[in-house]
């Protein structure tokens, strides 16, 4: 069912307070950003961080199976088109349809809580001038690293350079009741991060200086490469045991078939929690935005693999009496 | 929510390395790789394992040679020992005698005392103890003794090899100079002759060594002389070069051994290397030998034969030992094998492209250098032999090859025995190609032929050993057996990988998991893939090593039986083809035999495949089956098509009976084609066995002369009795099937009678024949392949409905309905519960008492009776007609 995109009538005043900015234009060098950054610009972390955000919901439209559902609980059509308005992303695709549009939110969200640790959203309100009362709501990303905290209250923390260019203050002050968290569960953030930094490091350090000249590196230092090639692939691996990253089939030729596959069920069970959790911080936003604006409603996803599939597909695997094709044909999104 | 403050750069980065390799060794591992200093230190440690290692093994060769050399000095002291402990005896009762009956002294004391002149003999008895002037003396004469034994032995040897080995290569004079018992020899004699310089010494400077020192070093010279005869008559090894090289096999052996997994540093490559090349050179030093042998002709035959059986030992012993060394050990050559463009890597596809080079080959290991070196050499035995007219050395050689084509097999080295076979089917084809028994006198031509045929039958029955040897070891090897070795296997222990004697495919598998559950154990700390997991894995090497298996035996078998016996027969060495179809069959026989046992193995052994997306591989008995049958199809075919150069082969009892076994066999086919309805076949064999059935009674007649008339006309009317058969079976198989089988015999008979000058005469002989045959109260020789035939028959009718059994006969009321089958000639044979007429009459009366020239010939009662009742069933069908007509 495809619905009309809610547009914003020019004559609704917003409650937004933050501000975006890009920190290059004025040439401020932001440490945590550079830090963070890296995760990105890496080829390993980019990677892990593309396979992550790609396959974390399958995209609306071009899975050849059957769609997943979004479900809006209690269903109402009018805070269904609410809700898919107010899901604003990157991808512009169906964004009148609230699965499309949480697909987008849930991948852009994934990438920046991945890579930044967190994402955090403001929630935006648009009112008439009339009677002040919201009408409309959409969730505004704020620039990484810019939100502090100060004794429970936060404010968006603005560069000296950037604010005078913008005519603002240093320091907005944003009310808690609109500010939106979503960060990965506690048991996976030590593992995410340490990932990340590992594989920042192997995709730096790919074949030492010395070994250039493989002749010279080979007489003169003993450097044995396909050694090195292997526990290139064995540091790899392990950077991504605890997620269950296979980096991509790079790992192929060393690894069991079992091992693979068991890996594979592992970044599953990730991907699901980190879907989970998304959804789960979204309709907290929904609960606060509905409280605002008088309405109920919090989205549920069919029609995904859930942790019980990924438990189940284990069990079928260890005991070996399925397919390893359809053991993982679940998980598939194609 | 981010917070302020920041650590340095370089303390942090310090600090997160710090994390970073306290979280992951292999991580750490990784990075130190970018230092030169760690590939440095790393080169260090393993230079100074490896000096270690090298210096152990010198140790442990010692002690190896150390031993070696105890068990030499042990069996030559056996030998010695006897001659020795009666001199020591001896010597002991005189000394006893002496001490306690001194004869000698009482009786010079006597002769002394009674005879003045014997006065003087007095002085010659020892007065005093030890004098050390004589011990010097004698000591002195020892040492003189020892120079002296290793004076002659040394000319002895020089002689031998001066004369034989003047020219030889450097290898074979290495191998001369290694030989064992002599080497032990001089070190004892120059032991002895050092002890007897070292106690002369001591008597030279006044020091008394004592009476032990004495016993010792005389022990020694007494050992040195008694050795020195066995050794004399071992100097004449020198001469056969072949003997002298005996030790070569052991020492090949024990190098393969030290390369499997009961060796010292297995998985070193520089001692797999170390080993290979020790092996390489034993072999070099045989390869010599024979060189030696073929240019000079210095070997005798028996010599010849005693290398032969070494070498086939060796690859028994090898075949054993070969699964216990790893698939990437150096110990297998490296051969170059070049790259296939289309399958080639694209990164080094690029790298030939970018540099407008081609690419590089690759070294891959030969699993079967050894095999092929050995293999070689066994070949040059069998020329040598040949070359010296030694064909029953020869036989003997190819016969103890049969056996170890079959322990092969048995040790899941088909490939192995393949490659050895290849040898022996070459000498084989070689000898049928080469014999000209034309050339020969009639003695010699039997006896020759005989013995090439024997080489050829044995090259026949290699091919069946390796296929029984294979079969049995399969079948022992249950799915149960074979999941307890692949549970038995401890992937973190090397060795466990090569004890359970599983074929080289499984031993790959088991190798692939090994370097899997590696990464496993470093990354995760423990083997995280299940047990039935590696089991598959495995019996999917070991369903690829059978299937693969089966295909190279059926390849073999065609190539073996058909190719050879086709091409023998193209040749005109129709006696060779003969032989080779005989075993042809044989194997053919008991290969459909295996299939179906085969079959029920490898569906036994599917039980292992737990998931059905692992690749697996399928084994079509069926088309085995079929596969096997058209090379028995070939083998008739050449039987059928040599019935000519068979028929005019030599007749001797020494030669199996070629001409026999055709007509057997064909006379089988006609019939076998006939119920299996092959037109074609039938065509093809009917002819030929029409021929030879002809042919065969003129042998008979030979073979037979002397015995009594009714023996002789018993046996020689017998294939006149198995072709009219066939004959009268293809009206009958003609009417039953619709099948132009009688048109087939009917043009034979047609054309056979159209040549004869008199065929009136023969007509008549023939009908008499049978009525002769049907006067004789007694079962006749082929008798039962006859009635054999004609249950067969009777079945079908049986199974077609047409026919009842012995109580449900139309002779004994039948309780059926009326028999529809529109011949007649199936309908008055149907009527019986048992035939009720034989072939051999049915062709007499419906071809033969037809025919013009029979007119007035009284046939048998059989015959007449079957065509009258024949004549009833055409009135009466007649008769049914016309009242259907009506």
């Amino acid at each position: 069912m495809r619905k009309m995109r809610r547009e914003r009538p020019k004559e609704l005043v917003s409650t937004r307070k933050s501000v975006w900015y890009y920190p290059e234009q004025d040439g401020i060098v932001s440490p945590e950003h550079d830090d963070r950054n890296v995760f990105f610009e890496s080829l390993q972390s980019h990677m892990f961080i593309e396979d992550v955000d790609v396959q974390v919901i399958p995209y609306v439209r071009l899975s050849e199976k059957e769609p997943f559902r979004v479900e809006l609980v209690p269903p109402s059509e009018e805070v269904e088109s609410l809700v898919a308005g107010a899901l604003k992303s990157r991808d512009r695709g169906w964004r009148e349809e609230l699965a499309s549009s949480l697909a987008d939110f849930v991948r852009e969200c994934t990438q920046s809580v991945i890579t930044a640790g967190e994402a955090i959203y403001e929630i935006v309100y648009f009112s008439s001038l009339k009677d002040e009362k919201p009408v409309m709501f959409q969730l505004e990303l704020i620039r990484p690293f810019t939100l502090k905290c100060r004794r429970g209250k936060y404010y968006q923390e603005i560069p000296e350079k950037v604010a005078e260019r913008l005519g603002i203050s240093q320091s907005i002050d944003l009310p808690q009741e609109s500010i939106l968290i979503f960060r990965l569960p506690p048991e996976l953030r030590k593992s995410v991060e340490l990932t990340l930094r590992t594989l920042v490091v192997l995709s730096k350090k790919i074949m030492p200086e010395f070994a250039l000249n493989f002749a010279e590196a080979a007489s003169k230092f003993h450097y044995d490469s396909s050694d090195q090639l292997y526990f290139q692939k064995l540091a790899l691996a392990h950077a991504g045991r605890a997620l269950g990253w296979n980096a991509r089939s790079l790992l192929t030729e060393d690894m069991l078939e079992f091992y693979t596959l068991k890996r594979q069920l592992l970044f599953e069970r990730f991907k699901i929690v980190v879907r989970n959790s998304i959804v789960e911080t979204l309709n907290d936003g929904l609960k606060l935005a509905g409280r605002r604006m008088g309405f109920e409603g919090r989205v549920c996803l069919h029609g995904l693999p859930t942790l019980s599939d990924v438990e189940k597909a284990e069990y079928e695997l260890e005991s070996g009496n399925k397919a390893f094709g359809d053991v993982l044909k679940p998980f598939l999104s194609k | 929510v981010s917070g302020g403050g920041h650590l340095a750069p370089r303390i942090r980065e310090f600090v997160l390395t710090v994390l970073r390799w306290g979280h992951s060794p292999l991580q750490r591992r990784y990075e130190l790789g970018f230092y030169t200093q760690f590939w440095q230190l790393r080169n260090r440690w393993y230079r100074s394992k490896f000096w270690l290692n090298k210096r152990l093994y010198g140790v442990l060769r010692g002690a190896q040679t150390t031993a070696e050399s105890t068990s030499i000095l042990f069996s030559l002291g056996r030998t010695v020992a006897g001659q020795l402990i009666a001199a020591g005896l001896l010597v002991g009762i005189l000394a006893f005698f002496d001490r306690r009956f001194p004869v000698v002294t009482i009786l010079t004391e006597w002769l002394a005392q009674h005879w003045k002149p014997a006065h003087a003999l007095g002085s010659l008895l020892p007065q005093k103890g030890l004098d050390s002037s004589i011990t010097a003396t004698t000591l002195s004469t020892l040492a003189q003794i020892s120079g002296l034994f290793l004076g002659l032995y040394f000319t002895a040897i020089s002689v031998v090899a001066g004369q034989n080995y003047a020219k030889v290569s450097t290898e074979i004079l290495d191998a001369l100079v290694r030989e064992k018992v002599g080497n032990l020899y001089i070190r004892v004699v120059a032991f002895f002759g050092a002890t007897s310089l070292i106690l002369l010494g001591c008597a030279t400077f006044g020091y008394n060594t004592g009476y032990s020192n004495l016993v010792l070093v005389m022990t020694l010279g007494i050992a040195s002389v008694f050795s020195f005869v066995e050794l004399g008559r071992r100097a004449f090894y020198f001469f056969d070069a072949a003997k002298l090289v005996r030790f070569l096999a052991n020492e090949i052996l024990q190098a393969a051994r030290a390369a499997t997994d009961a060796g010292f540093l297995w998985l070193d490559g520089a001692f797999q290397d170390h080993y290979r090349k020790q092996a390489d050179n034993d072999v070099r030093i045989y390869e010599d030998v024979i060189l030696l042998s073929d240019q000079e002709n210095r070997l005798e035959g028996r010599s010849l034969l005693t290398l032969a059986l070494q070498f086939l030992v060796l690859l028994e012993v090898y075949s054993e030992q070969k699964k216990r060394i790893p698939t990437k050990s150096l110990w297998f050559e490296r051969v170059y094998r070049h790259r296939a463009w289309l399958t080639t890597e694209e990164s080094r596809v690029n790298l030939a492209i970018g540099t407008g080079t081609g690419l590089d080959p690759e070294y891959v290991p030969d699993g079967l250098w050894f095999e092929k070196r050995i293999g070689n050499l066994l070949t040059r035995v069998l020329k040598g032999l040949t070359k010296r007219a030694d064909i029953a050395r020869a036989i003997t050689v190819c016969n103890r090859l049969q056996d170890t084509l079959g322990v092969l097999g048995k040790e899941f080295a088909v490939e192995e025995a393949l490659e050895l076979f290849q040898r022996l089917k070459s000498f084989a084809h070689e000898m049928a190609t080469e014999t000209r028994i034309e050339d020969s006198s009639a003695f010699d031509k039997g006896h020759q032929l005989a013995a090439s045929l024997g080489v050829a039958d044995v090259c026949g029955m290699g091919f069946i050993a390796i296929l029984l040897g294979f079969a049995n070891r399969l079948e022992d090897l249950s799915v149960e057996r074979f999941s307890r070795l692949v549970d038995a296997v401890d992937f973190r222990r090397p060795r466990t990988l090569y004890r359970g004697g599983l074929p080289r495919k499984v031993v790959e598998q088991l190798e692939y998991l090994a370097k899997g559950t590696e990464f496993e154990y470093r990354v995760e700390g423990h083997q995280v893939s299940p047990l039935w997991y590696c089991r598959q894995i495995a019996a999917l090497g070991m369903v690829r090593f059978f299937a693969e298996t089966c295909d190279s035996l059926l390849r073999e078998l065609e190539n073996t039986y058909a190719v050879a016996a086709e091409s023998l027969s193209t040749a005109k060495r129709y006696a060779f083809a003969a032989q080779i179809v005989q075993r042809g069959l044989e194997a053919c026989n008991k290969f459909h035999f295996r299939i179906e046992r085969f079959d029920r193995w490898f569906k036994e052994f599917s039980s292992l495949r737990l998931v059905s997306d692992i690749p697996w591989t399928e084994f079509d008995a069926k088309r085995a089956h079929e596969r096997i049958e058209a090379v028995r199809g070939r083998l008739l075919s050449v039987l059928a098509t040599s019935v000519a150069g068979t028929v005019a082969l030599p007749t001797s009892d020494e030669i199996p009976d070629y001409l026999g076994q055709t007509y057997v066999m064909l006379a089988e086919e006609c019939s076998r084609s006939m119920v299996t309805g092959d037109e074609s076949a039938f065509a093809k064999f009917f002819s030929a066995f029409f021929g030879v059935s002809i042919a065969v009674q003129e042998r008979l007649r030979m073979k037979l002369e002397g015995r009594d008339v009714k023996t002789v006309l018993v046996y020689m009317t017998e294939p006149i009795e198995d072709l009219l058969g066939i004959s009268g079976y293809a009206l009958i198989y003609s009417e039953l099937d619709k099948k132009n089988f009688w048109d087939v015999a009917k043009n034979s008979w047609e054309q056979y009678l159209s040549r004869l000058p008199d065929t009136g005469t023969v007509i008549r002989f023939l009908i008499g024949t049978i009525s002769y045959r049907r006067s004789l109260f007694a079962i006749l020789p082929r008798d039962l392949k006859r009635t054999a035939w004609t249950q067969d028959l009777m079945n079908r009718l049986r199974q077609r409905g047409l026919s009842g059994d012995l109580f449900d006969s139309w002779s004994h009321g039948r309780r059926g309905g009326k028999l529809t089958h529109p011949s007649a000639l199936i309908r008055v044979l149907a009527r019986q519960s048992f035939l009720g007429a034989n072939p051999a009459d049915i062709f007499v009366a419906l071809y033969l008492m037809t025919r013009p020239e029979a007119s007035g010939v009284e046939a048998s009662r059989s015959v007449k009776d079957f065509a009258e009742r024949m004549k009833r069933e055409e009135a009466k069908s007649h008769l049914e007609d016309e009242e259907d007509e009506t």
